[in-house]
């Protein structure tokens, strides 16, 4: 046994864990995964801190200092009610992360189940959850997130179940090809035969192993799942002024494209960085997990 | 002695490809209490189909006929609830391969607590010692922290021994294992086999033994029966029918094993198990039989009782022409068939190369 037996136990399991989850998320193996996850922890931090690092109160009118250009004053400038960009930016970087974790959660508690539950049973459970998936998939998702969006009215909370109801079936189809083959496991069988039920398999067998390729997943739609937000918010479907969402400030500022660039140019790089930042890590990870790609 | 298991005139038939296959035809075996029963037979004979049936893993609908009573309860009327408790409790069980039977991304200890929990309702706490003590009972070092690894951290025979501790961890009447040491390295097959008998039998358990090796069965069961093409062609005490098999296939797995105490030549079995969708009228064997006799291609033999060779035990043999003493020694009949092969063409043609 290597380790001293007087350590507390506790600070053991949590470094036990912490080099448990290096082994299995080796993020030093790859250059895309390492960049993407300082690039994610940027944004989070700056959505954590964005009060503390915030010049500027980001709804506060201010109507003397409209459309100013950069200065000293103003780091990215003034929009056209007086507001600070670069805080109404910083701020709204909170919006978009926490929109795009509970669209991602949300799609990800309705599209797991119901991938699961129709790879594990199969026969017209399966049938009937994927056909109903299939529908979901039959539309272009911006057209049919606009579409519910609409139909619930215009509202943050109302863009985010929109953006949710596009994303679940993608879920559901990791979800259901990871069930497939994992009920054909020995070790299902095996648990079978000491009494569990298909409700416990589920949870405790095919749940763990079939969560490799939903964490890819997840890491590959939160980005997409910001622009959706984004473009919803950008069309007045999603947040409303003066909330400082970027789809919103972009929609705001496009009027003054022409002579006060900065309005639509702040929010729109953080747009860029955000999903890029996601996207990376996301990549990364696949990297990282995928057997194809580890030796490359 | 009072019977555990019966299984009585199992047949099962699946549909494939629009044909019909007879993956067991008429079945009927016991095991009793305190007793460890053999199951022998190739690739394809049914002897693993016969188990999942038993424990209820088979989708019923293809369940033809039969009947399987557990002690008192009859086993094909139970519903799936009744089912779910026999199973592990009641009925343990180990797969062939110990590799796919654990979950690869789930630590040993959850796996073995869950069973425990589930039918003792017990905490997770008192769960895990008794999983603890259950490991040292089945000679694995260091249970403690053999409980916080993973399956890929374990060899194929201390894994083994982990699925037979957690079969075990339930307390079962009955252990059924479906070829526990075939995915083994020779060296641990036997330590694992008599770990597992051992443990059975302090237990005061009864073991159903699945395997494609008679030497193997003959040296852990008191009986043993041999499957062929979904029928048991003979049934005996394991040394007696081991050491002095009546049924022609009986001989052919005797011989076709290389022994090194006996410099006879491997002899091995001609031709290939038949067709299960298209089974021969008279008994499956024939084809490949050479001590086939002419009712041989017409009349299936029943399963009926003959008496043992030198005045031993009798035993049940599905065979109009069953091999002597002499004959099951060297593997070879006295005489020549009496009967041509019918499908000697065929049979030579297409497995002539075979082993």
């Amino acid at each position: 046994m290597s380790g001293s037996a007087t350590a507390p136990s506790r600070r053991r399991t949590i470094a036990d864990r912490l080099s448990g989850l290096a082994t299995r998320f080796p993020i030093n193996k790859s250059r895309t995964a390492r960049i993407g996850l300082a690039l994610t922890l940027i944004v989070l931090f700056v959505a954590v801190a964005s009060p503390l690092i915030a010049p500027y109160d980001p709804i506060a009118v201010d109507s003397a200092q409209r459309l100013q250009p950069p200065s000293a004053e103003h780091w990215l400038g003034t929009d056209q009610q007086g507001r600070d960009v670069l805080s109404r930016t910083l701020y709204g970087s909170r919006i978009s992360i926490l929109s795009a974790v509970v669209i991602v959660a949300l799609a990800v508690l309705i599209g797991v189940t119901a991938g699961i539950v129709a790879g594990y049973s199969g026969g017209w459970i399966d049938e009937t959850l994927m056909r109903i998936a299939d529908v979901f998939l039959a539309f272009p998702p911006l057209l049919l997130a606009m579409g519910v969006a609409a139909a619930l009215g215009p509202s943050l909370t109302n863009a985010i179940i929109a953006t949710s109801l596009v994303w679940w079936p993608w879920y559901a189809r990791v979800a259901r090809a990871e069930a497939l083959y994992i009920k054909h496991e020995g070790f299902v069988d095996a648990a079978r035969t000491v009494g569990a039920s298909h409700l416990r398999i589920l949870v405790t067998h095919v749940l763990p192993v079939a969560r490799t390729p939903i964490i890819v997943q997840i890491s590959l739609s939160l980005g997409a799942a910001i622009v959706t937000l984004a473009s919803l918010s950008f069309i007045g479907l999603g947040a409303q002024p003066p909330v400082p969402e970027w789809g919103t400030m972009i929609a705001d500022g496009r009027a003054y494209l022409l002579n006060q660039w900065w309005i639509v140019t702040a929010p729109g790089v953080a747009i860029f960085l955000t999903i890029m930042a996601f996207n990376l890590l996301g990549d990364g990870i696949q990297e990282i997990l995928s057997p194809h790609e580890r030796n490359s | 002695m009072t019977r555990l298991l019966e299984i009585e005139d199992l047949t099962i038939r699946f549909r494939m490809g629009g044909r019909d296959v007879n993956v067991l035809n008429g079945v009927s075996y016991s095991v009793g209490k305190n007793e460890s029963v053999g199951l022998v037979g190739e690739s394809g004979s049914g002897k693993s189909v016969t188990n999942l049936a038993v424990m209820g893993l088979l989708p019923t609908a293809i369940l033809d006929r039969g009947a399987g009573r557990f002690g008192d309860q009859n086993m094909l009327s139970m519903s799936p609830r009744q089912r779910q408790k026999l199973r592990g409790r009641q009925i343990g069980m180990i797969f062939q391969d110990p590799m796919n039977s654990l979950n690869p991304v789930l630590k040993i200890g959850r796996q073995i607590e869950e069973g425990i929990i589930l039918h003792f309702r017990i905490s997770r706490v008192e769960a895990r010692r008794r999983a603890i003590e259950i490991l040292r009972q089945c000679e694995l070092p260091d249970a403690a922290s053999l409980l916080n690894k993973y399956p890929h951290e374990l060899s194929g025979g201390m894994l083994q021994r982990v699925m037979i501790a957690a079969a075990l961890a339930l307390e079962p009447q009955l252990l059924i294992a479906d070829e526990p040491t075939t995915a083994l390295d020779v060296t641990v097959q036997a330590q694992v086999l008599d770990l597992m008998s051992a443990r059975v039998r302090d237990a005061g358990a009864s073991m159903l033994l699945i395997s494609h090796d008679l030497g193997v069965v003959a040296s852990v069961t008191d009986r043993v029966n041999v499957m062929y093409a979904g029928s048991i062609v003979e049934t005996g005490p394991s040394k007696e029918v081991f050491l002095r098999p009546r049924h022609p296939y009986t001989v052919g797995l005797v011989h076709s094993i290389p022994s090194l105490s006996d410099d006879g030549p491997v002899v091995p079995i001609e031709g290939s198990a038949p067709d299960l969708s298209n089974l021969p009228r008279g008994c499956p064997f024939a084809p490949r039989c050479r001590w086939r006799i002419a009712v041989c291609y017409d009349v299936k033999p029943a399963l009926a009782p003959v008496e043992g060779l030198d005045g031993s035990a009798p035993r049940l043999l599905a065979c109009h022409n069953p091999a002597t003493a002499e004959e099951a020694a060297t593997g070879k009949p006295a005489a020549k068939p009496a009967v041509p092969d019918e499908a000697a063409a065929t049979l030579s043609s297409h497995h002539s190369g075979a082993c």
